[in-house]
């Protein structure tokens, strides 16, 4: 095939037996001017974008300045619970979204205090965003114009349903940061939410919620994790949730606690140990079924995985229970790995 | 002469062609990857609203980590990195600092700053070190740990540290840096989080000239007074946000700064630990991690997040600049050649097919077509092979699309994490950003082609870059002059 010559890059009349198969120079050079043009204009797109992006998220931020100070939105203000009825059907006539801006911040700051967090689930359920939240997670989504998508942050996600997804994990979020008790079935059918994140979202509110009715949901998922590969959720996030259930849930750990698989095993036995760590002192653990998980545990101090041995002789010696020391002190002296001081001594 | 006239006309348009398709190779998939970043860094920032620190932090299930910091003669700063990595929230912390035969007072600073007593380990090298000679802790700081040892280099300290790490992960953290708060918990976030077992998770490195640090944390956020420190905070936003972001997101990454990043203690120790085979241990390290899961066929996964912060000094003066890119241009070339078993290897995937070939061809070879052009182009144009039209285009075009890429990074960095409050600063740095090309570029390639000579005449010297200190530890000029030692410093 003969190339076409190169003619902008050679001499006129010289070298003809040089072909190269290259575009002419002129097509050259018009295709460098198109790219340079497009590549100039994307540059101050950008250049321009960065800039109204600034001066949007500054004016987004004076604007919830502005409205917390003119609705008395302060953590003080509604501790002494200043917010009065006036002020309530004022904040009621706002857009769904401006109450959101107000408020959602607000719950972030303001969750780990007990009594600031009451009022505000009280707020919220009186303003209807408790509500909307729950819809939301189930994905009935209230319609918003581009006009009202484009005043708020993120208002756009509002308008992409692929983005939805963002829009339903804030609002399981904001359901757990409020512990709204109620919404604890909500949350439970958000564990099968097409999305991983929120998923994971709604897992972390029912820990936060601690609602005993949950804890079997969250076992049916911890026995997925291990045995199915597509499970959403990581065996470490449920472990770390259902950790944060009382102690009492514990005796729904004891089918796990007699899996065949050993990974759910160790999981069961890990999860018992949490719950007992995280009770308070001098409390007696486990009382009334002290018998019960004597015999589960002294059976993994001689589970075939090591892993399970070493947990359950953290958890014996937690507890201080009545499993014949002699099999936790020969199983930890035949693992490879080594038991703690602790757990031996107990 | 008849007949060399034609030839070398010949090479000379060939060789046009190739800095051509170079142009468009590099150029293109650097844009493919910030429009990738950009959905991503976009979607992260989002996600971070209800990323569920508190829980991680909170949680006494959260796996133990271990921050090494290995130090060679760090005595201006390395106080400041140690209070920076103890103060990080994270819930199992601890840390080790290797001093690697210090010839400064690295050591004796350290003692008096935490209070440091001699102390009797039990030191079992599971990977092969120099001998340790001394051990220091302070019973009132159970969890930092000083190791004195035998001078053998960064990555054998870090192996010192990796020999010592009781935790199922660790974080490396050079002796220059300081670590955000909530960086540790960030970079576990996406390890805890994911179904899949991930075995390295790295965040950005960013620039602290300019920003005022004190006990250990940065107070005051700004960009750095030279222009050449402003060009490498543009060329570090780039590079952070849009290229590992985007290879991440290809499952390509074959770098991960070691100035932050989190491994899994027993993938490391399977492959090894940290080889002393090329001058950019972390890049090393990345790659055989990716080559022993793929050998072993585990499915395994390497995170990048964009929001683990760690601050670093970088240099201010051209000499440092030109040590530090020699050496990266040098480590890189060697881990690619040590590496080359993996190009076009269907079995180790994205990073076999795409990323090292595309680094080799970009980054390796590129260099020396770049540098090339600058000399070849205008000879091209003197002999009338190039109309001085299309010679003009071409330079802005090549000017023009560098900016592009180094204020799109600028965008993303505007669109997330906004680090830079000042108005002026984001107007600096677009004109930063917009300058780049013109002359710090071709600096910046200058030094780079000084790496591939060394590679080339089988240099393997390790060049100290000397670091001021002074934005990590206002006080670091009070301290007496350190000779000719500098830091040991990150590889990109």
């Amino acid at each position: 095939m003969k190339g076409r010559r190169f003619s902008g890059s050679l001499r006129q009349g010289e070298h003809d037996m040089i072909v190269l198969p290259v575009p002419n120079l002129q097509s050259l050079t018009s295709l460098a001017t198109s790219i340079l043009a497009t590549v100039s204009l994307g540059t101050l797109v950008l250049a321009v974008g960065a800039m109204i992006r600034r001066w949007h998220d500054d004016r987004f931020d004076r604007r919830v300045k502005s409205l917390c100070a003119h609705y008395a939105l302060t953590p003080t203000a509604l501790l002494q619970r200043k917010y009065s009825a006036e002020c309530l059907a004022r904040l009621r006539a706002l857009p769904l979204s401006s109450l959101e801006l107000l408020l959602e911040p607000m719950l972030v700051k303001c969750a780990s205090a007990p009594p600031l967090v009451s009022v505000l689930e009280e707020l919220c359920l009186e303003l209807g965003l408790i509500d909307v939240w729950q819809r939301r997670i189930l994905g009935q989504f209230v319609p918003v114009t581009l006009r009202q998508a484009l005043s708020i942050p993120d208002g756009l996600l509002h308008l992409f349903p692929r983005l939805h997804f963002l829009l339903r994990a804030r609002s399981a979020r904001n359901l757990g940061l409020l512990r709204h008790q109620a919404s604890w079935p909500i949350l439970a059918k958000a564990l099968d939410d097409p999305h991983a994140d929120v998923q994971r979202v709604a897992l972390r509110s029912l820990a936060a919620l601690r609602q005993p009715q949950s804890f079997p949901a969250l076992l049916d998922r911890m026995d997925k994790a291990v045995t199915e590969n597509h499970c959403g959720l990581s065996l470490h996030s449920l472990k770390a949730a259902m950790a944060r259930f009382p102690l009492i849930q514990a005796l729904q750990l004891l089918p796990a606690m007699r899996h065949p698989h050993a990974r759910v095993r160790s999981a069961a036995a890990e999860i018992l140990r949490e719950m007992v760590k995280s009770e308070p002192a001098g409390q007696q653990p486990l009382s009334p079924f002290k018998s019960v998980f004597d015999r589960e545990l002294a059976t993994l101090a001689s589970d075939p995985d090591p892993e399970v041995r070493a947990i359950a002789a953290e958890v014996i010696a937690h507890l201080g229970l009545a499993v014949p020391t002699p099999v936790v002190v020969r199983r930890g002296l035949q693992d490879q790995r080594s038991y703690g001081h602790s757990e031996l001594a107990a | 002469m008849d007949m060399w006239g034609p030839l070398f006309e010949h090479v000379l348009v060939c060789f046009n062609l190739l800095i051509l398709s170079y142009f468009v190779v590099g150029n293109g998939v650097y844009t493919a990857l910030m429009v990738m970043s950009l959905r991503a860094i976009w979607l992260h920032s989002r996600r971070s609203a209800y990323q569920g620190l508190a829980e991680l932090r909170g949680s006494s299930l959260t796996p133990g980590v271990t921050i090494i910091v290995p130090a060679w003669n760090e005595e201006r700063i390395i106080v400041e990195t140690v209070r920076s990595a103890l103060g990080v929230n994270y819930p199992q912390l601890s840390v080790i600092v290797v001093d690697d035969g210090s010839t400064d007072s690295t050591l004796k600073r350290l003692a008096t700053a935490f209070k440091l007593v001699p102390t009797d380990r039990v030191y079992s090298p599971a990977l092969p070190t120099s001998p340790v000679q001394s051990f220091y802790s302070n019973p009132h700081i159970p969890n930092l740990l000083v190791v004195h040892k035998q001078r053998g280099g960064k990555p054998e300290a870090l192996n010192t540290g990796i020999n010592l790490c009781h935790t199922p992960y660790f974080c490396c953290l050079d002796a220059d840096c300081l670590l955000e708060r909530d960086s540790l918990l960030r970079l576990m976030d996406p390890i805890l989080n994911s179904p899949r077992e991930t075995i390295v998770s790295g965040g950005i490195v960013r620039i602290i000239n300019g920003c005022t640090g004190n006990h250990g944390q940065i107070v005051k956020l700004g960009l750095p007074r030279t222009s050449l420190e402003r060009f490498q905070v543009v060329e570090y936003l780039r590079s952070f946000l849009t290229g590992r972001n985007g290879w991440a997101l290809l499952g390509g990454t074959v770098i991960v700064s070691g100035a932050l990043a989190l491994f899994q203690h027993k993938a490391v120790m399977a492959v090894g630990g940290f080889s002393a085979d090329t001058v950019t241990e972390d890049m090393d390290l990345i790659i055989t991690l990716r080559r022993w899961a793929a050998d072993k066929q585990r499915d395994v996964e390497l995170a990048f997040a964009s929001d683990p912060v760690c601050w670093t000094e970088c240099p201010a003066s051209l000499a440092m600049l030109n040590r530090q890119r020699r050496r990266w241009q040098l480590g890189l070339c060697q881990t690619l050649r040590k590496h080359r078993g993996m190009l076009f290897r269907r079995r180790y995937g994205m990073v076999g097919m795409f990323s090292l070939p595309f680094h080799l061809y970009v980054e390796g070879l590129g260099t020396i077509v770049e540098f090339l052009g600058y000399l070849l182009v205008p000879l091209s144009f003197f002999g009338g092979l190039i109309s001085p039209a299309l010679l003009a285009l071409l330079i802005l075009l090549g000017l023009a699309y560098g900016g592009f890429l180094s204020v799109g990074a600028i965008l993303l960095e505007e669109m997330t994490y906004r680090r830079y409050p000042r108005s002026r600063d984001l107007l600096a740095l677009l004109a930063y950003a917009m300058l780049e090309n013109v002359g710090y570029r071709q600096l910046i390639l200058f030094f780079r082609v000084q790496g591939i000579l060394k590679f080339l005449v089988g240099s393997h010297r390790w060049e100290e870059v000397m670091h001021e200190g002074q934005s990590l530890s206002p006080g670091a000029a009070e301290l007496a002059p350190v000779s000719a030692h500098g830091s040991m410093e990150k590889a990109g």
